[in-house]
């Protein structure tokens, strides 16, 4: 690639913003009404461990646990309004699931309010959240790391 | 899996780490760890002639415990390179653990563990 004048890409990306091009956060109303259509998640039942602070967005350690036996949990949603595609995992648990829990590391392009969200058996919705504060994450570099 | 030269990233075959407890108790709940050594390419980074790399994600995750299911799971770009996944089964039987890995090209990457249930 042809040497990248940091400068440029500044002016050029606070330019984009200024412009509306690049959508900020995307409303995570939004983001629930294209899974959940009218049905809204009430706080309870599900809890997210997620550190306040990561150093990068890359792998960023997460657990996601719902009290409740896996077998009365339909799925958990992992929701990252913050990134390019704020859609992140959805899990569901079948019937040698032990416990309704799991951890993985998710890539997020900035700080943000990660938000997940557990659909139990009897249909019934349950959110939690977390803030997350990337300290270097320009979204280009993150996606442009391994 | 057909080397894929717009994905020079890829290895053919992703190193698979699992574990898997060798033996367990009738009812005991354990925790399952899963790894694969994946790209996770988001399709939004560019190579160095200036073209996007297309995605190319492993988008599905399936264990099944002698056939059925323990979790299923879809991913998306959040993901992370390399993904890895903790989650927890209940023994039952003697037998064996299937991990299923869903490429966006089409390919499943397959692993499997035994367990001795007492």
């Amino acid at each position: 690639m042809a040497p990248v004048d940091r400068r440029k890409v500044l002016i050029g990306s606070a330019a984009l913003v200024a412009a509306g091009f690049v959508r900020a956060e995307e409303p995570l109303d939004h983001l629930l009404g294209e899974i959940f259509a009218d049905r809204r998640p009430k706080p309870g039942v599900i809890a997210m461990k997620l550190s306040p602070l990561a150093e990068n967005g890359l792998a960023v350690p997460i657990t996601l646990s719902v009290a409740e036996p896996p077998a009365n949990v339909k799925r958990i949603v992992l929701l990252a309004p913050g990134n390019p595609f704020p859609r992140a995992a959805e899990y569901r648990f079948g019937p040698r699931a032990g416990k309704a829990e799991i951890s993985t590391r998710i890539r997020l392009a900035r700080s943000q309010t990660v938000t997940a969200v557990a659909e139990l058996g009897d249909g019934s919705l349950w959110s939690t959240a977390a803030d997350i504060t990337i300290t270097s994450g320009a979204c280009a570099e993150i996606y442009d790391a391994h | 899996m057909p080397t894929d030269a717009r994905h020079p990233d890829t290895p053919e075959t992703p190193k698979i780490l699992i574990r898997v407890p060798v033996r367990a108790q009738r009812g005991d709940v354990f925790e399952i760890k899963a790894l694969i050594n994946h790209p996770m390419e988001n399709g939004l980074r560019y190579d160095q002639d200036g073209q996007v790399i297309p995605r190319k994600i492993i988008h599905r995750f399936v264990c099944r415990y002698n056939g059925e299911i323990v979790v299923d799971c879809d991913w998306g770009t959040a993901v992370s390179a390399n993904p890895y996944m903790s989650f927890f089964a209940v023994a039952a039987d003697s037998g064996t653990f299937d991990f299923e890995w869903t490429d966006d090209d089409g390919t499943i990457y397959r692993h499997s563990a035994p367990i001795l249930v007492a």
